[in-house]
């Protein structure tokens, strides 16, 4: 295998493969920093052209852009407390509140370097376990994904602050909001009132963008204010600041770039949650973690190993059983098809060469990605600095373009707009909103899981060895944080 | 709007949806059903716990309406010019009603938008929604 | 007041693209070369990415290649409603000028099969340009007590694993109906995919996949020994009888397992129904339609600009990856096939609806 992977290496290693890797790159980085436009986008975007392409380059410039969309999101997700993409929602939560401390360029570069590490370490890690891969995945059946569900629900605790009962209440809201729309398995449509538009359920990215984006821009208006408060002048060696930082929690790093890959490779849950969970992870097993929330490094280091680290995590699935881990391995897998390359065991023997392409393309366009983020970052951050009234008009249409690219009919929009008023009378009523979110994103996966199991199974299910370890990691990380929680308050 | 209303507000569309779910065939039923009735269950335990008068800082209403209105003037305009058009038209509006810019940065700003959005349009290959009269589509710009 | 500028310009603009537009519009339509100049433009009513984006975008260059120059042919994804939303747009908003074609799926026919009311489409207002077949393959754990088709009628410990009983599982459904096999049908899968990887779990035990995926996905497990091909699908034929599925003619046809299984010619509503499901998931699985009103000298350089493509073998070499290597059905051929499916009378389609809100619990 190893001399298969110098091999591989030698392909990228071509002038014209390396020029689709940095094309892809730049696509990838465009889209990913749009607000509302991720990897789906970026590599619809591409799929026209790979018809009649070699098979190389065009793997080379699906991976390019898959592999750097999470690095790019960063932007709007740090600066703008907008999620860039599904997988940068949980950055909003310590990015943010940096940006508006002025420290928007030390949150940038840590982010990017942590991006990079997490999307190196997801390609070693997928190439050390391709050979017990198969068997991994098939560990994980329906009550085991069901738990796993359970376990991101968990993470609402952390991440509702003080107000536990509050985030309950967000969390039931997000799993109601995401059974909206078709019911799994029976052909009926839920809360739907008879529109069309809501038979699919809402948008993901037109959820994201109007919980967080614009209550904030519409409070950013009215206080009449700049995203950064304070630290009006660009602070000296930030980036070398946000470097230290990264090398400061390095095992962090490593911890949510593993997590990240685990979570990306079990297909069905979502990749839109791992971002939440590592976050939740990190905040909970931290020490002198109550800076969580309100502008901790740390918060922003930990999401960002995770969200590049999984984009190598679901290419397991995708690559091994044709079954898509993230929305962008969706278009990946069509991609493939184009190219003649029918995903399954043979990834593994005949097409061994493609898939160590692709592991290497992965960790070289990190590399690429972060590079080019932090050549630009110290002049993309000075938007913080530019009053809410002259920056507004600008962030409305990007976002009001990006929530329209989810389904392309004008029920993006009125959803945007409705979800974001109804998101900013919570938000003045101190109801936590990243619940909500993390409801949603589970829903189905909760649904779907809970039936399966029950009808495959009965009720002893709840007995498989799987179920129990799951289960005992839950436990563990509730009972670990309303402990911290407690010494927090004792303090 | 406090923690209180929204905590009513919240408890009553919990058990409306939660009556609603009821008249779903059976398969369809259950998971929304028993998800709206703990949400019930949870709002009206945050109605109870929540105080009287609970002040959090940040903009009132009546400060952020004036916004909305813009949000909304601008996909009335959509709706009829076309989004290229309409986010041109309203960047310009807005800047030089809330961002006090003067006429010429108000113009750059228009022409900027609009042909920025004309520009990423054609290479991301993205869609505007359908207008009454879709301006730049008219004149083969998009 | 510079900033009022652009406002003011604007009803100027207005009335000289209205202009523009007015002379473009109203021009006849030349016979001879009925496209030059123009767009047409493919509605795929699912996200890029998709078995139906990539047959599109596969077949789109060569009908535009086909359809002689000066003609550009375009993909569009109007999404929504699991497919329902392109068809309806395709029928209620497009105009009938033959420059929008329509591909459709199993997604679009199924539904339309059912009555489902969201459906505002009727196949019967559309003109077929070009359909290709798919097929599926039947298999079974040897884990299970069954080792061939006549083990496989006795066998009581099944567990299938399907999406959702209203889409293609409609035909394996109908089919282990008919022979009335004792199986425990578990649905609800997020896809083919996730239910091929339930079955490699043991979490079930008989499954099917699609022709590509089959060849893909269950072949190398038939190799190593962890899955039993049982029957396919089978094709149907343009005289209307269930026939060898083309791509694995070593397999029986699922007349055949009836056959095995019951002892006689399958025959009655239920035998009406599975063709009738069949056609609308599989035989008819991807299908280029325009409008049937459309002017006629267009839908004829559609179907001859089809027929081109489908035997340039540029693209039937992409096709064979894309759909598995079955053949075409050339413009009013499709038709006619699909036509038979959509045609259930009332006894069958009594039967479906008996099947589904028996065994299922789903009322339509």
């Amino acid at each position: 295998m190893i001399e298969a992977a110098f091999a591989a290496l030698g392909t990228l290693f071509t002038p014209s493969t390396l020029s689709f890797v940095l094309l892809g790159v730049g696509v990838g980085l465009m889209v990913g920093i749009l607000p509302g436009l991720g990897g789906t986008v970026g590599m619809s975007l591409a799929l026209p052209f790979i018809f009649g392409m070699d098979p190389d380059q065009a793997i080379a410039l699906l991976i390019g852009i898959a592999a750097v969309v999470h690095t790019a999101d960063t932007f709007p997700s740090v600066l703008l407390g907008v999620p860039g993409s599904s997988g940068s929602q949980a950055t909003i939560m310590d990015g943010y509140p940096l940006a508006r401390q002025g420290q928007a360029s030390r949150a940038l570069a840590a982010a990017f370097f942590a991006s990079m590490a997490g999307g190196v370490i997801g390609a070693v890690c997928i190439f050390l376990v391709l050979p017990v891969a198969r068997p991994m995945v098939l560990a994980f059946g329906s009550p085991e994904l069901l738990m796993l569900a359970v376990l991101g629900l968990s993470m609402v605790g952390i991440l509702s602050g003080d107000r536990p009962a509050r985030g309950m209440v967000m969390a039931a809201s997000g799993l109601l909001l995401g059974a909206v729309g078709a019911a799994p398995a029976t052909p009926f449509y839920r809360f739907t009132a008879g529109n069309l538009y809501l038979y699919d359920g809402i948008p993901l990215a037109v959820l994201a963008l109007g919980l967080f984006a614009l209550p904030e821009i519409l409070d950013l208006l009215a206080k009449g204010e700049r995203i950064a408060t304070e630290g009006t002048q660009p602070a000296r060696g930030s980036v070398l600041q946000g470097l230290k930082d990264v090398l400061a929690s390095k095992w962090l790093v490593v911890r949510s770039a593993v997590l990240g890959v685990g979570v990306g490779f079990i297909p069905g849950l979502g990749g839109s949650v791992v971002d939440w969970i590592s976050y939740g992870v990190a905040a909970r097993t931290s020490r002198d973690s109550e800076g969580f929330g309100s502008g901790d490094i740390r918060g922003v280091i930990a999401p960002e190993s995770s969200n590049n680290a999984k984009e190598g995590g679901a290419l397991i699935p995708t690559l091994l059983f044709g079954i898509p881990g993230s929305g962008a391995t969706a278009v990946l897998l069509g991609g493939f098809v184009v190219l003649g390359l029918q995903p399954g065991p043979r990834m593994l023997t005949d097409n061994l060469d493609v898939t160590l392409l692709i592991i290497w393309t992965l960790a070289l366009a990190n590399v690429f990605g972060t590079l080019a983020c932090l050549s630009v970052s110290g002049l993309v951050a000075r938007l913080a600095r530019v009053p809410a009234a002259r920056l507004a008009p600008f962030l409305l249409v990007i976002m009001l373009v990006g929530a329209y690219q989810s389904t392309r009919s004008w029920g993006d929009l009125i959803a945007f707009l409705v979800i974001g008023t109804l998101a900013w009378f919570l938000r003045r009523a101190d109801y936590p909103l990243p619940p909500l979110l993390i409801g949603f994103v589970l829903s189905t996966s909760v649904e779907r899981n809970l039936f399966l199991s029950v009808e495959r199974y009965g009720w002893s299910w709840l007995g498989h060895p799987g179920v129990l370890v799951i289960t005992a990691m839950t436990v563990a990380l509730t009972w670990g944080s309303m402990r911290v929680s407690k010494r927090a308050e004792q303090r | 709007m406090n923690a209180r209303a929204i905590a009513v507000l919240l408890t009553a569309l919990f058990t409306a949806a939660a009556a609603v779910s009821w008249t779903f065939p059976p398969r369809a039923r259950v998971y929304p059903m028993w998800v709206a009735i703990v949400g019930a269950a949870l709002a009206a335990l945050t109605w109870l716990r929540a105080p009287r008068s609970e002040t959090v800082s940040g903009p009132t209403l009546s400060e952020i309406a004036r916004y909305l209105w813009w949000i909304g003037a601008l996909l009335v305009t959509t709706g009829i010019l076309g989004l290229p058009t309409a986010s041109a038209l309203f960047a310009a509006a807005f800047l030089k009603h809330e961002g006090k810019a003067g006429p010429g940065a108000s113009v750059g700003a228009a022409i900027a938008t609009g042909v920025g959005l004309l520009v990423l349009g054609a290479a991301l290959d993205l869609r505007w929604p359908p207008a009454l009269i879709d301006v730049t589509r008219l004149l083969g710009l998009s | 007041m510079t900033s009022e500028n652009p406002r003011a310009r604007l009803p100027v603009l207005l009335l000289a693209a209205a202009a523009i537009a007015g002379c473009q519009a109203g021009g006849e339509i030349d016979e001879a070369a009925p496209f030059v100049g123009e767009t047409v433009e493919m509605i795929v009513p699912f996200r890029e990415g998709g078995g139906s984006d990539a047959y599109a975008r596969a077949i789109a260059p060569y009908l535009q290649k086909h359809l002689g120059s000066g003609v550009q042919v375009r993909v569009q994804n109007v999404l929504g409603a699991s497919g329902i939303q392109g068809g309806n747009e395709f029928a209620l908003r497009r105009r009938p000028d033959g420059l929008t074609l329509f591909v459709t799926s199993g997604s679009n026919s199924l539904p339309y099969l059912l009555g489902e009311p969201a459906v505002r489409y009727d196949f019967n207002d559309f003109a077929g340009i070009l359909g290709s077949p798919a097929g599926g393959v039947v298999y079974v754990s040897p884990s299970t007590a069954v080792r061939d088709l006549a083990s496989l009628c006795r066998a009581s410990d099944l567990i299938y694993g399907g999406v959702s009983p209203t889409g293609l599982d409609m035909v394996p459904l109908v089919a282990f109906a008919l022979l009335d096999l004792d199986v425990q049908s578990i649905l609800g899968y997020q896809g083919k995919g996730a239910a091929r990887v339930a079955f490699e779990q043991g979490e079930t035990n008989l499954d099917y996949q699609t022709s590509p995926a089959y060849l893909a996905s269950v072949a190398p497990l038939v190799d190593e020994g962890t899955a039993l091909p049982m029957f396919t699908f089978g094709q149907v034929d343009e005289s209307g009888e269930v026939v060898r599925d083309p791509v694995f003619p070593e397999l029986p046809s699922f007349r055949e397992a009836y056959v095995t299984c019951v002892g006689r010619e399958p025959a009655g509503p239920g035998w009406d129904a599975y063709k009738a499901v069949l056609v609308a998931g599989f035989s008819a699985q991807k299908n280029i339609w325009t409008h049937s009103d459309a002017p006629p000298a267009r839908i004829e350089a559609l179907r001859t600009a089809a027929a081109a493509a489908a035997a340039d073998p540029e693209f039937l070499s992409l096709a064979a990856e894309l759909l598995g290597g079955y053949g075409f059905f050339l413009g009013p051929e499709a038709e006619v096939v699909f036509r038979r499916a959509t045609s259930l009378d009332a006894a069958s389609r009594e039967w479906l609806l008996g099947l589904l809100r028996d065994r299922h619990g789903v009322s339509l």
